[in-house]
C-alpha cells in the first residue's frame, strides 16, 4: 500500500516548526537538535522571533527546524504570538517557509491548558509530533500520563521528554526522521449551531482571500473565536466579502443572544478535558505546598520580596567590585606593559603613537571591564534560569500598576539591564500596543552593560579605592541603577497620562517552577556575551579608536605645539569645542565633549575616547594609566577637570541620555517609524542635560 | 622605520578604519530598510494594517 503524497517526506528538506506554550522547553529542544545556542531561560517570553536551524535525521538527511515564540493560542494577542500564527498559517513565506510538519511541545505538568494550542494546530491538517516535556515535574505533581494510550487516541507519535536533562532527544529525532508521519486523528466536531458559519467563512476565505482549504478552515475558526478580526487577519486585511460574512453572522448571533466565541472555545476545552480524563491519572499523594510554593511565600511576599530583590542587587554589585578587581588589574598592567614595550621597540613617529595611544589605549581601556561584564551576565543568567525573573515581575506589578503599566512590562525592563536591544525586542510579549510603546520608550533608561564601564571609570575617579569604603562605591553604583529605573517609571507614568493614555491592564503571567540553574546554559550565555564584547572591542571599538586617534592628530600643525595644544586644534578638538558652549554649564569641557559625541556609536566608547584623548595628551615615553591621566586633567586656568561633582554629573548624564545608535535602529524597526526614536533622543537627552545642569549648578553653588 | 614611513602607514590605517566604519554604517542602514514591514522580520504592524485599524 502506498503512502499518500502529502504524508511523505517532501523532496526538499522537510521543514519542522517547534510550537508550544511559553516556557515549555522549545528552545532547549531546538538547541539540542540543531547544535545552535539560542537563548533559553526559565520565564515566559524568552523567544520573541522565529529562529531557523538545521537538524539531521537518523539517516543524515538535513531537516530545517523553526523555533517559534511561545503562544497560548493561534488567536494571537501579542506581536510574539503573531509571529507563531503567521509562520504556521503560511503568511510569512517571503522569509520563512511554511512548515510541512509540526512538533508540538507541551508542559506535562500543565497538560490540559497546553493542549488547547495543540488542538488548534491539529486543525491545520499537517503531520504532528507531540512532545510531552517536563515529565519530571509532572511526576512530582503526582500525574501519571498514559503515553501509549494518548498516542493511540491522537494517532500521532507522542514522546515523553525531560529536555533540560537530555532525555527524549533521540526519540524525537527518530520520529522526525520518519518518512510517513501520520496526520492526527481529529476527534473534534464544530458545534452544529456554528458549523454553517465556519463553512461559509471557509469558502469565502478560499475564494476571495486565496487561502488553501485547511488553512481557510483554521482561519475561519479563529475569526469566530476572536473578537478582533484585524488581529486574526494579521498583516493581511480580510477581503470585503469575508468581512461582510463575518459581520452578518456576528449580527445574527448578537440578535439571538448566542455567545458564539464562548461556544467554540468551550467545545474545544470539552474535547481536551475528555482526552485528559482518559489518559492522565492524578495520584492521591500530592502535598499541598511544593518547594516552589514555599520559596514563593518569601520571594513574592509584600515585604520579604523587596528585601530579597535588594539583597540580590547588592550581591551583584559587591561581586562586581570585589571579584573583578584582580583580573582588571592584570589586564590594566598588561596593556600598559604592552604599550611601553612598543614604545621602547619602535622609534618615535605617528605609527607608534597610533598603536600605543590609539589602539592599545582605546581597546585596552574597554577590554579592562570584561571581568565585570562577565559577572553581570553570570547574575542575569542565574536569575533567568532559576525562574526568579517572573517573580521579580510579580512583585513589581503593584508598583508598575501605579505608573500605568503592569508587571509584564518589567521583564523587558529587566532584560534592558543587560542591553536595551533584547529588552525592546522582549516588549513583543506585551498585548496592549500603547503599553508596548511606553515600555519601548522607557527601556533605554535602564542601565545597560555598556554603561557599566563608564560608571566604574567615574566611580574610580570620584572615589579612589584606597580612600573610600567598598560600601560607598557599591552604594553609588546601586544609586545609578535606581535612578535609571526611577527615570523609566517616572516617564512611563507621564506618558500613560499624556501621550499614550490608557488603563493598566491586568497581569496574567505564569510563575514557572524554580529550577536548579543549569551552569552549562549560564556559562554559555556568559561566553557568548564575552564573545560579543570582545568582538565589538576588536571591530567597532578598534576602528573608532583609530579614527578618534586620527581626528585628534590631524590636521598636523607645522608649529611646535604641546600634545594638549595639538589635540585642541585637531578635528576632534574643534568638534568638542563646537559643543562646549552647550556642555560647559554642566561642568564638561571640549575633551569630555569628544567622549560624549563618540558615545553615540556605543556608550562604552566613552572610555576608549577618553583613553585616546587623555593619553594623546600625556608625555611620549611612558604610558600613564587612564585614571592618572584623568586625575591630572585640568581646565586652561589650572582647575582640575574631573572633580567629584563633574564625575557624578557625568554619571547622571549617562544614566538618562539616549546615546546608542543600535537601540535607535531597533526602536525604529519595532515601531515602524523614525518619529519615536527621534522623540526618544530628544526627551531623554534633553532631560539628562536639564538634570545635570541642576546638579552641577547647585553643587557648585554649595561649594562642591 | 623612519618618521615619514610611519606617517604614511598611520594615515593609511586611519583611512582603512574610516572606510570600515562607513561600509558598516551603510550595510546596517540597508538592512534596516529591508527589516520593517516588508520582510516581516519585525513585529510592527504594516502601514497597510495600521490604515485598516
Amino acid at each position: 500500500m502506498s503512502v499518500p503524497g502529502h504524508l511523505k517526506t517532501p523532496a526538499r528538506n522537510p521543514v519542522y516548526a517547534f510550537v508550544g506554550n511559553p516556557n515549555c522547553g522549545k528552545s532547549t529542544l531546538f538547541n539540542a537538535l540543531t547544535g545552535l545556542k539560542q537563548k533559553v531561560g526559565n520565564y515566559p517570553g524568552v523567544t520573541v522571533e522565529r529562529k531557523v536551524g538545521t537538524a539531521y535525521s537518523q539517516h543524515g538527511q538535513p531537516m530545517t527546524v523553526i523555533d517559534l515564540p511561545g503562544a497560548y493560542s493561534l488567536a494571537a494577542r501579542s506581536p510574539d504570538e503573531a509571529v507563531t500564527r503567521d509562520v504556521l498559517l503560511g503568511r510569512r513565506t517571503n522569509d520563512t517557509q511554511m512548515p510541512d510538519r509540526i512538533v508540538c511541545i507541551v508542559d506535562g505538568s500543565n497538560l490540559e491548558r497546553n493542549l488547547y494550542l495543540v488542538h488548534q494546530i491539529m486543525d491545520l491538517g499537517r503531520p504532528v509530533i507531540l512532545v510531552i516535556n517536563m515529565m519530571d515535574l509532572a511526576e512530582n505533581a503526582g500525574l501519571n500520563i498514559r503515553i501509549s494510550q494518548l498516542e493511540k487516541e491522537l494517532g500521532i507519535p507522542v514522546i515523553p521528554a525531560k529536555a533540560s536533562q537530555g532525555k527524549g532527544h533521540i526519540e524525537l529525532k527518530l520520529a522526525m526522521s520518519r518518512a510517513d508521519l501520520p496526520l492526527p486523528r481529529h476527534r473534534w466536531d464544530v458545534p452544529a449551531a456554528i458549523a454553517p458559519a465556519v463553512a461559509e467563512l471557509q469558502a469565502s476565505l478560499q475564494d476571495n482571500d486565496s487561502k488553501p482549504p485547511l488553512i481557510a478552515r483554521a482561519e475561519a475558526l479563529l475569526l469566530l473565536t476572536d473578537q478582533d478580526p484585524v488581529r486574526v487577519a494579521g498583516s493581511q486585511p480580510l477581503s470585503k466579502r469575508t468581512a461582510a460574512i463575518l459581520e452578518h453572522w456576528k449580527q445574527q448571533w448578537h440578535e439571538e443572544g448566542t455567545d458564539w466565541s464562548g461556544t467554540l472555545v468551550g467545545a474545544r476545552y470539552e474535547a481536551i478535558a475528555k482526552l485528559v480524563q482518559g489518559n492522565v491519572e492524578q495520584s492521591a499523594t500530592v502535598t499541598d505546598q511544593n518547594t516552589s510554593d514555599k520559596i514563593d511565600a518569601i520571594v513574592t511576599h509584600g515585604l520579604w520580596g523587596w528585601v530579597t530583590l535588594g539583597a540580590i542587587m547588592t550581591a551583584l554589585f559587591l561581586s562586581i567590585f570585589t571579584l573583578a578587581e584582580h583580573p582588571m588589574n592584570w589586564i590594566d598592567a598588561g596593556t600598559v606593559a604592552l604599550a611601553d614595550m612598543i614604545k621602547a621597540a619602535m622609534p618615535a613617529g605617528d605609527l607608534r603613537d597610533l598603536i600605543t595611544d590609539g589602539i592599545i589605549a582605546g581597546v585596552g581601556g574597554v577590554v579592562i571591564f570584561l571581568p565585570q561584564i562577565l559577572i553581570l551576565f553570570f547574575f542575569i543568567g542565574m536569575l533567568e534560569s532559576t525562574g526568579y525573573m517572573a517573580r521579580a515581575a510579580f512583585i513589581m506589578d503593584r508598583l508598575m500598576g501605579k505608573v500605568g503599566l503592569n508587571g509584564k512590562s518589567f521583564i523587558p525592563l529587566l532584560s534592558s539591564y543587560a542591553c536595551a536591544i533584547p529588552g525592546i525586542m522582549a516588549t513583543r510579549t506585551i498585548e496592549d500596543p500603547k503599553d508596548r510603546l511606553v515600555t519601548i520608550l522607557v527601556a533605554p533608561f535602564m542601565s545597560c552593560s555598556a554603561r557599566l564601564p563608564v560608571y566604574l571609570l567615574m566611580i574610580a575617579a570620584l572615589l579612589p579605592p584606597g580612600e573610600v569604603s567598598l560600601w560607598t562605591r557599591v552604594g553609588l553604583m546601586i544609586l545609578m541603577y535606581a535612578l535609571g529605573t526611577m527615570g523609566a517609571f517616572g516617564f512611563a507614568w507621564l506618558f500613560k497620562r499624556t501621550l499614550l493614555k490608557g488603563e493598566p491592564p491586568l497581569m496574567i503571567m505564569e510563575l514557572p517552577p524554580y529550577r536548579v540553574p543549569r551552569f552549562k546554559d549560564v556559562s554559555l550565555q556568559m561566553m557568548e556575551r564575552a564573545g560579543i564584547f570582545l568582538r565589538r572591542a576588536g571591530t567597532i571599538i578598534l576602528a573608532i579608536s583609530i579614527v578618534l586617534w586620527g581626528l585628534t592628530t590631524y590636521p598636523k600643525s607645522s608649529d611646535d605645539l604641546s600634545p594638549g595644544e595639538q589635540v585642541a586644534q585637531s578635528y576632534a578638538g574643534r568638534a568638542g569645542k563646537l559643543i562646549e558652549p552647550v556642555i560647559k554649564p554642566l561642568g564638561f569641557d571640549w575633551q569630555i565633549g569628544i567622549g560624549l559625541i563618540s558615545s553615540f556609536a556605543a556608550r562604552e566608547v566613552f572610555v576608549s575616547a577618553t583613553s585616546v584623548v587623555f593619553n594623546v595628551e600625556e608625555d611620549e615615553d611612558d604610558t600613564a594609566p587612564l585614571l592618572e591621566a584623568l586625575r591630572s586633567a585640568a581646565w586652561p586656568d589650572g582647575r582640575p577637570l574631573f572633580t567629584p561633582l563633574v564625575c557624578f554629573t557625568l554619571m547622571i548624564f549617562y544614566v538618562f541620555a539616549m546615546q546608542c545608535v543600535s537601540t535607535l535602529a531597533v526602536v525604529k524597526r519595532e515601531t515602524n517609524s523614525w518619529r519615536w526614536p527621534l522623540f526618544q533622543v530628544g526627551y531623554q537627552t534633553g532631560f539628562a542635560w536639564l538634570i545635570c545642569l541642576i546638579i552641577y549648578q547647585a553643587g557648585t553653588a554649595m561649594g562642591f | 622605520m623612519n618618521a615619514e614611513f610611519q606617517s604614511y602607514a598611520a594615515l593609511a590605517i586611519f583611512l582603512l578604519a574610516s572606510g570600515y566604519l562607513t561600509i558598516r554604517w551603510w550595510r546596517n542602514r540597508k538592512r534596516q530598510q529591508l527589516g520593517c514591514g516588508s520582510s516581516g522580520e519585525c513585529a510592527c504592524p504594516t502601514p497597510k494594517l495600521t490604515k485598516t485599524r
